[in-house]
């Protein structure tokens, strides 16, 4: 399945006292990844679009496995590729991989589901999105 | 296994359009839930004290979660922390998210301390490793 790369830079609301870049922000970086690959490959919703009306929909995060190999730094610049890797009725999975050049910095597999906007319930993936990612 | 229990509330800057607890939200949370069983189980030596005095620096190696429940805003949630395996490098500290008797999330954390100059791993140190023994 094609990747998806999106670029950004370790600012200084990313690190902590620590001298590095806070454990939690590369789940941020993994999120605005996920955000414009599907906006890039969905483009005719956003996800505001997406959760209007009836059918509505919300993508939740299921669970993380994060692993972490090296520290980033104030001022890196940062690539995450992003691939969905199993896209079932109700839930997909996606892998990401955070880089500063070509050292992985960490090693995400996030789960998604996909869920009712009103009712909070599982939902099917809609069919244009599976298309568009098994394409 | 010694549980610690910090308790703490969603505010708004928790929260996302999606009118819950942002899924980030829970790593802040556990977080802090394992600074203040560090503070409590080692009183005499903050993190803040190992970074200035001994160069060295706690770091996470990695985290595993998973969301059960949504959290929303003005829930009142606790943070429940137990040490799990210590080892001489790292340590692993499983962590729930709880409103009442309901589990939102729960998390497996490995932990370890590297060398603040050259980042590499370094020991647990020893009033460190006898307290997260004392608390397995």
């Amino acid at each position: 399945m094609k990747e998806f790369i999106f670029n950004t830079r370790a600012y200084f609301s990313d690190t902590d006292a620590g001298g590095i870049v806070y454990h939690a922000s590369y789940i941020d970086w993994a999120e605005h990844a996920r955000t414009e690959m599907l906006r890039e490959m969905v483009p005719e919703k956003n996800q505001t679009e997406l959760a209007e009306g009836e059918d509505g929909i919300l993508i939740l995060v299921r669970s993380i496995r994060i692993e972490y190999q090296k520290p980033g730094f104030l001022d890196d610049v940062i690539t995450v590729h992003t691939t969905i890797e199993e896209m079932r009725r109700l839930s997909c999975t996606a892998h990401q991989v955070v880089m500063r050049d070509d050292d992985i910095l960490a090693d995400l597999k996030v789960g998604l589901a996909f869920v009712n906007a009103s009712t909070k319930k599982p939902a099917l993936i809609p069919d244009f999105i599976k298309k568009a990612f098994e394409d | 296994m010694r549980e610690f229990r910090l308790k703490a509330r969603v505010y708004f800057s928790d929260t996302d359009a999606g009118g819950i607890a942002y899924h980030r939200s829970y790593f802040d949370w556990a977080e802090h839930g394992r600074t203040e069983m560090l503070r409590e189980a080692v009183p005499e030596h903050s993190q803040s004290e190992l970074a200035a005095e001994d160069g060295i620096l706690t770091v996470i190696k990695a985290i595993e979660i998973h969301y059960r429940i949504p959290a929303h805003l003005d829930d009142e949630i606790e943070i429940i922390t137990a040490m799990d395996k210590v080892q001489r490098f790292s340590c692993t500290i499983r962590q729930r998210i709880v409103r009442g008797d309901d589990v939102l999330a729960d998390l497996n954390v490995k932990a370890a301390f590297i060398s603040k100059a050259t980042k590499r791993p370094v020991p647990i140190p020893q009033d460190f490793l006898a307290a997260f023994e004392e608390a397995k």
